[in-house]
């Protein structure tokens, strides 16, 4: 991924796409998916060191390394979902990019909740053994 | 994963507009929204393959 391929993958589809809007407005939809899709896809090829950075870190006990995978999946979640409602908007149908995103923060609560759970019981282990009951 | 899927789209989209202009004027226009709804299918099942090439990319970069 150079420089010049995201200048140019951007801003051809999105003359094409302005091109389209008037005649086809579904293709020009499709057209600005595909270009969003190619550019995130590029994007996560380029950060695989980045992240295998953030994995190593967690393997260095900074924290249990079942939590690293849910930070990850966090991450590809809230992305993927951003993607989804951004076309959405786009072709019109803020309601659905609305329901799209509201989908995409269940998703992430869900994949959350060991991480909250472990918070949690990290914050009474604290509270319990710091505290001085009246 | 490629940059030609972009042209790959636009010039179907093209395509498309241009025969669905030439229908509408030569008085076909039910064949000109076949016309379009085709194309639509097509360019679907392109996305549609690129997406899950996208997804194993996103599964394999974050090792999920």
């Amino acid at each position: 991924m150079t420089v010049w391929m995201i200048v140019g993958v951007s801003v051809t589809t999105a003359v094409l796409a302005l091109t389209l809007r008037q005649t086809q407005p579904a293709y020009a939809s499709v057209l600005s998916l595909a270009a969003g899709m190619l550019l995130l896809g590029a994007a996560l090829t380029a950060a695989v060191p980045l992240l295998g950075r953030i994995t190593a870190l967690f393997e260095n006990r900074l924290m249990d390394e079942r939590y690293s995978s849910v930070l990850l999946k966090a991450l590809a979640i809230a992305l993927l979902t951003g993607t989804a409602a951004d076309v959405c908007r786009d072709a019109g149908e803020s309601a659905l990019a609305s329901k799209a995103e509201f989908c995409g923060q269940i998703l992430l609560l869900v994949c959350g909740l060991p991480l909250f759970e472990y918070a949690a019981s990290l914050l009474e282990s604290l509270i319990r053994s710091q505290a001085v009951v009246p | 994963m490629d940059v030609d899927l972009i042209f790959k789209i636009a010039a179907i989209g093209i395509i498309v507009a241009v025969l669905n202009q030439v229908l509408i004027r030569s008085g076909r226009e039910e064949q000109a929204m076949l016309t379009t709804l085709a194309g639509l299918i097509v360019v679907l099942t392109i996305i549609v393959a690129e997406i899950s090439t996208l997804f194993e990319t996103v599964k394999s970069a974050f090792g999920l």
